[in-house]
């Protein structure tokens, strides 16, 4: 252990008082400047911990070249005299992971550090900060294990072909693994944020996130491996050289089985960027990211009974009561494609249907004409995990959290602009409130939603709810305890005449929104920065 | 009495071999190893300072095996080598107190006391609290012969100790030769015959990998006593012996030279058997390869 402390002390001399630790100052400095430029839109400034975290990546990525050019001197550090000093291929190893360490936790306590300093400023709660602050840590310390430890093993390979192939090497791993230019649910970029829109949440705490995080964590462990390996291979006695060869098979494995988790566990594009301009959808080459009933279908939706259990799936048992105005042998209605139906009854009766993109056709087991009834019950059930622009989480189902949008086809629905009737009967045991445009109780993890609406949202995670000048403000916690931001929602709503609407949500982004109807007349208006 | 004993040495790199054979004995006192670039003396050295492991062959230090004792024998041994370097933003004591912590198993205190009594030994009080990169190359070396007495090894390599430095730093380096071989063995190598002539007493001399001299320093002046001449010699004389023969000095005054030069037999009638000194035995042996088994 002294042997090793030595050899840090000598590493870590040297990082302290060279230049380039400068430069990761500087450079990381410029980078916190971007990042309250960008909190300053509009012509005025405001400072959030979420919109810190947001572009948390920017100041580590300015830094990252030269982090890595560190780690990279301290990998190919190497002194004759040493050798002679009785010190194991281990103890130089574990010194140079150790130098590396003294800084990563200089860079990461600073990057803490900004984060409490934004935290404290913007006045948010502790169990806010704890969980927001949560993925941003596991971003930094993710960020610093992996190019250290590249930056290491770049080292042994600048030692034995030169500096220059390693400085380029460095320069490939940052343009592929940065966050300037992409935002992925893959493997790059190293950090992953994949953020929420606007202002609702930033960090998606998912098993891809998990996986990812884990892949990276896993992938630097077996650089490390590799660069111990290659350096001492011909030393080692045959016992380590087994365990090593066997060890580093081991890590592949599991980062091949990692990489399987995320692509599983990805979310899936859907896309409703154009949603009102699919109404006129006749491209027949795309599947069409939403469904709209055709105008006059000869049915319509007049209530909903829906029992509904959420955890890692949705499981729904949906009674519609339909009305038909015009003589129909079959009906269409719109269902997110990863559904999958289990049953469909009409009238008590099973029949069959017919799956496509985002919606099923039920094939009805006579004519109906108008001023008939039919009662449908549909059972579905499956994961909903979706993105779209810049993978930006979407629409989503998770134990800690939810957003089932109104204009997401997440039960049977037309998409028209009735007002039906609702009772819903859901089963959410998560630690986080429920909340819909609907009324609703709760009772011991059961809620009861009922009410009159065209649609429905669900929204649940890690928002707060305020009462400010006789509105109930419910999302994000220093969104909704801005004065300013609910001032602006409430004129906003005040301009379009909407004041009868009391809880107003701070929901994710309204792709289209400028375009789109008032959803949510009855009860929630669902906002973002406005 | 520290000693140093190897034998039968042999060292390959791939299927060259770079050492044939090595056996030699030596005690304290600064033993001097010569020979041109690329006879082997480096690889001798790595394989001394237990750099290389031995692939043929045996070395002790004072009985101690370095195939059974490597690791007590390490911290017996101080090694500068060639192409000495360090991290430049260090300071020089605290680059000895690293040492000191790496090689000894004492507490910090008697680790700074003991790299104290090595710079002042040394007279590095002046500069050694500075940062390495504003230090002179010999201070820089003067620094990495402080480095190998930590600890107060029993056996000192030094690899090329002058190489790079300009002539009066070449002596202040050699003058550090006396203060640290004292009760201790020193073996310095070393191409250029200056740096040991004075204070060297003991020679081993490798070439093309095999040891072809082991003794006393004057013993190898003596044994190349003979071969080398002096004469006075117009120009065109001067051509021809050196078209044949290896000059080792020439001294020209008005129309004729004063040479040195090497032969089993006088070339010129005035020539007359020269004195030599270390320099011009050491010629002597890279230069009459038949002459090198009578010695």
């Amino acid at each position: 252990m002294k042997k090793i402390s030595a050899l840090i002390k000598y590493e870590v001399i040297d990082i302290f008082r060279g230049k380039l630790i400068w430069i990761i100052f500087f450079l990381y400095l410029f980078g916190v400047i971007q990042v309250i430029s960008s909190m300053k839109m509009g012509g005025y400034s405001f400072f959030t911990l979420v919109g810190l975290i947001k572009v948390s990546w920017l100041p580590l990525n300015f830094i990252m070249i030269p982090v890595m050019l560190l780690s990279m001197k301290i990998g190919e550090s190497e002194n004759e005299i040493f050798e002679i000093l009785d010190i194991s291929p281990m103890e130089f190893i574990i010194s140079k992971i150790g130098a590396v360490s003294i800084i990563n936790l200089v860079i990461l306590s600073i990057n803490i550090l900004l984060a409490l300093i934004f935290g404290i400023f913007c006045r948010v709660s502790l169990g806010y900060l704890f969980y927001e602050m949560t993925g941003y840590i596991i971003n930094t310390v993710i960020f610093l294990v992996a190019a250290c430890s590249v930056g290491l093993s770049l080292g042994a390979v600048s030692k034995r072909f030169g500096e220059v192939i390693g400085f380029i090497l460095i320069i490939i791993f940052f343009m592929v693994t940065c966050n300037f230019y992409k935002t992925s649910n893959n493997i790059v970029p190293l950090i992953n944020i994949r953020i929420f829109p606007g202002s609702f949440d930033v960090i998606s705490y998912d098993k891809s996130y998990l996986y990812h995080n884990i892949f990276w964590l896993i992938l630097s462990l077996s650089f490390l491996l590799i660069t111990y390996i290659y350096e001492n291979f011909k030393k080692e006695r045959v016992i380590t050289k087994v365990f090593s060869a066997g060890s580093l098979i081991f890590l592949f494995t599991v980062c091949i089985c990692l990489l399987n988790g995320i692509n599983t566990n990805k979310p899936d594009y859907y896309n409703i960027t154009n949603r009102n301009d699919s109404k006129n959808y006749s491209n027949d080459e795309n599947k069409a990211p939403t469904f709209f009933s055709k105008e006059n279908c000869g049915y319509y939706i007049d209530k909903y009974s829906m029992d509904i259990i959420i955890n890692q799936t949705l499981i729904n048992n949906c009674e519609m009561d339909i009305k038909v105005n015009k003589k129909i042998s079959s009906m269409e209605f719109g269902l997110y494609e990863k559904l999958n139906i289990s049953k469909v009854e009409v009238d008590g009766n099973a029949v069959n249907y017919k799956r496509t993109d985002n919606s099923f056709i039920v094939s009805l087991p006579k004519e109906y004409n108008s001023e008939e009834n039919i009662k449908l019950k549909v059972s579905c059930e499956g994961k909903i995990n979706t993105c779209w622009g810049q993978g930006q989480q979407m629409f989503f189902l998770r134990n800690n959290g939810l957003f089932l949008g109104d204009v997401f086809e997440w039960y049977p629905k037309l998409n028209d602009e009735n007002i039906k009737e609702y009772n819903l009967n859901i089963k959410y045991s998560s630690g986080h409130k429920l909340y819909s445009n609907l009324n609703g109780e709760n009772i011991s993890g059961q809620y009861k939603f009922t009410g009159k609406d065209r649609e429905i949202f669900l929204i649940s995670g890690n928002i707060s709810e305020r009462n400010y000048r006789n509105y109930l403000f419910i999302g994000n916690e220093e969104y909704v305890n801005s004065n300013s931001k609910c001032d602006d929602l409430i004129k906003f709503m005040e301009d379009k005449k909407l004041e009868d609407i009391k809880p107003a949500v701070f929901g994710p982004f309204l792709p289209g929104g400028g375009k789109m109807d008032m959803p949510y007349v009855k009860a929630c208006f669902f906002a973002d920065d406005v | 009495m520290n000693s140093l004993k190897v034998s039968n040495l042999e060292f390959k790199y791939g299927k060259v071999e770079a050492l044939k054979n090595i056996s030699f004995e030596v005690t304290e006192g600064l033993i001097g190893i010569l020979g041109p670039n690329g006879a082997g003396k480096t690889t001798a050295m790595k394989l001394i300072t237990t750099l290389y492991s031995i692939q043929k062959g045996e070395i002790f230090l004072n009985d101690l095996d370095y195939k059974k004792d490597l690791s007590q024998i390490r911290k017996m041994i101080g090694y500068l080598p060639q192409d000495f370097s360090t991290y430049d933003n260090i300071k020089g004591r605290e680059f000895l107190e690293i040492i000191g912590s790496l090689k000894l198993d004492w507490n910090k205190k008697k680790v700074v006391n003991h790299v104290n009594e090595i710079i002042n030994k040394l007279e590095m009080n002046d500069y050694i609290d500075r940062k390495i990169k504003e230090y002179s190359g010999g201070m820089k070396q003067k620094l990495g012969f402080a480095q190998v007495l930590v600890g107060d090894p029993d056996l000192i390599v030094i690899d090329e100790p002058t190489v790079g430095l300009d002539p009066e730093q070449r002596n202040t380096i050699r003058e550090l030769f006396p203060i640290i071989s004292k009760n201790r063995i020193v073996l310095a190598t070393t191409h250029i015959v200056e740096d040991i002539e004075f204070y060297c007493n003991y020679l081993l001399v490798i070439k093309d990998g095999s040891l072809i001299y082991e003794g006393t320093k004057e013993k190898f002046i003596e044994k190349a006593y003979g071969l080398v001449w002096e004469a006075d010699v117009d120009l065109d004389t001067l051509l021809k012996i050196k078209t044949a023969n290896k000059v080792i000095t020439n001294f020209r005054v008005s129309d004729f030279s004063h040479i040195k030069y090497i032969s089993k037999i006088p070339l010129t009638q005035n020539s007359k058997k020269a004195d030599i000194n270390l320099q011009d035995a050491y010629i002597v042996y890279n230069n009459l390869e038949g002459s090198i088994s009578r010695i």
